[in-house]
């Protein structure tokens, strides 16, 4: 409870939801959800207690409800299941909308269980209130405010994967990558990402864009891009695309570089043996440079993998791994010393 | 889905914290000494979203206090960030220019609130006006069963006089 171990007040607050008073009941069913989970003992106690509550007449109905979500798990599920599929007829639209939400949950907890009840949900989603829409079918576009206008753009964009139309997305993205949002920018490389996948060309148009954003100070926004030229990497030449990573590795962030090295290691596997090495070493060496301090072990860990991966047999990957562990060897003793050393001689 | 809520002043407190999964109590500590490095770290300046442990944490500031979601890596992230809007809205509306203090003094409301915007981990209700219809109805039906409880208590106490 914020931070202090409460657990010698479990119990009163179960005994709390036994009292007849509503207030009591409240706050008892309040802090029983808050304290407790369905992995917890004194959850059993709190069953007999909530199947009572289903069947009663006024909106506690709802507490109990809310409550249950969080605590039924898979074995109380049949002691309170008949009650829930009940109260989806209640006249209340907000407890049939709660009863709709547990036994959502409850279906994420056990299938079986609640599988006889979907033929039931699809007569319920198609019923005209609004009220009881299960939340994946949310409709966003209905949201108010003009502000949303962007964000529904950007919703549109994820559709438009689906129904395959591409008329004004490009101009959206471009919109979104060149405004001065950060949350905008990331929606924007996250539509180019999707993007690729039906054409690849796009991402040509946007290219300063997304280096402006491989330069940005923001780790997210750094990590999106990364993720982005690795879905590019696949469908284009490998020589510009290794420019783009060089430019990319001149930056100072060491963990985005870890990232870059795991993208290089997995992207090029599938490009041409003579070439790719010959690329690989020298991203490596010019990657290598202006590193210093830090995580500088995790970095050798994942260059290593990176190595071994490629299958390094030539001359020019043995003076790599010699330049690798002079430098280590230069550095403080590290707790995961050993692990580099074994990755570098598996890799030898 | 969202896994859990969590409100944490700029000084590091924790104001709220609603989970959705179960997480175990030394696991609690440990998300919420993480998501509050990571997200008081952030600049004014940055995305909204932080990547953490495979999953997504959604946050924004209001004023001094940071609201955080975590969501899974599908989830469209601007629409968390509306429900996060969403919930302060009505806040804003139940307590009448809602501020910190107004969270600690009643911490309880603010999770009842919460409990009527989210369930289980999914928007529950998007109408502000049906939520604080709901919440004070059932304020309502709290006072006077407090009353009620009371006035029975007085009648008795004094025909056992």
């Amino acid at each position: 409870m914020l931070g202090h171990d409460a657990s010698f007040g479990h119990i009163h607050a179960v005994k709390m939801t036994h009292d007849e008073s509503l207030p009591l009941k409240r706050t008892g069913y309040l802090a029983v959800a808050l304290f407790l989970d369905e992995r917890h003992d004194l959850v059993i106690l709190v069953v007999n207690t909530i199947q009572k509550d289903l069947r009663s007449d006024n909106y506690l109905v709802c507490a109990a409800l809310t409550a249950s979500c969080r605590l039924i798990g898979e074995e109380a599920i049949p002691a309170v299941l008949p009650q829930v599929v009940e109260l989806l007829a209640h006249p209340k639209e907000a407890v049939r909308k709660k009863a709709v939400m547990a036994l959502h949950r409850f279906y994420q907890r056990s299938p079986s269980s609640v599988s006889h009840l979907v033929s039931n949900f699809r007569k319920r989603l198609c019923d005209n209130d609004p009220g009881r829409r299960l939340p994946t079918s949310y409709d966003y576009h209905q949201m108010p405010a003009p502000f949303i206008q962007i964000k529904l753009l950007k919703i549109l964009a994820v559709w438009v994967v689906v129904i395959s139309k591409q008329v004004d997305i490009s101009e959206t993205t471009s919109k979104f990558l060149k405004s001065d949002s950060h949350n905008l920018k990331y929606m924007g490389i996250d539509a180019l990402g999707r993007l690729i996948k039906i054409n690849p060309d796009i991402a040509e148009e946007h290219q300063l864009a997304v280096i402006d954003c491989l330069e940005d100070p923001d780790d997210t926004l750094k990590r999106k891009t990364f993720e982005l030229l690795y879905k590019m990497t696949k469908s284009t030449n490998v020589e510009t695309m290794n420019k783009v990573f060089e430019h990319a590795g001149d930056l100072v962030n060491i963990r985005v570089a870890h990232n870059l090295m795991r993208l290089i290691a997995e992207g090029f596997g599938e490009e041409d043996e003579g070439a790719d090495s010959q690329l690989r070493s020298s991203a490596v060496c010019r990657l290598l440079s202006p590193h210093c301090g830090g995580a500088k072990a995790s970095f050798f860990v994942s260059a290593d993998n990176m190595l071994g991966f490629g299958e390094y047999g030539t001359a020019d990957g043995n003076i790599q791994l010699r330049i690798l562990l002079g430098r280590y060897d230069v550095a403080e003793a590290h707790p995961t010393d050993d692990t580099v050393r074994s990755y570098a001689i598996s890799a030898i | 889905m969202i896994h859990f809520v969590l409100l944490i002043s700029r000084q590091g407190k924790v104001r709220l914290t609603k989970w959705y999964k179960p997480y175990p109590q030394k696991e609690r500590s440990k998300v919420i000494k993480e998501i509050s490095t990571l997200v008081l770290s952030r600049g004014p300046k940055m995305c909204n979203f932080v990547d953490w442990h495979g999953y997504r944490v959604v946050y924004k500031r209001y004023a001094s206090l940071y609201f955080c979601m975590c969501i899974d890596a599908g989830d469209n992230e601007l629409e968390t960030l509306q429900i996060i809007h969403h919930y302060v809205e009505i806040l804003d509306r139940y307590f009448g220019n809602v501020c910190e203090l107004d969270l600690i003094f009643n911490f309880h409301k603010a999770y009842f609130i919460l409990d009527e915007v989210l369930i289980a981990g999914e928007l529950q209700e998007s109408n502000k006006k049906t939520v604080l219809r709901l919440v004070t109805t059932q304020d309502s039906l709290v006072e006077a069963a407090k009353e009620e409880s009371s006035s029975l208590r007085s009648i008795i106490a004094q025909a056992t006089k």
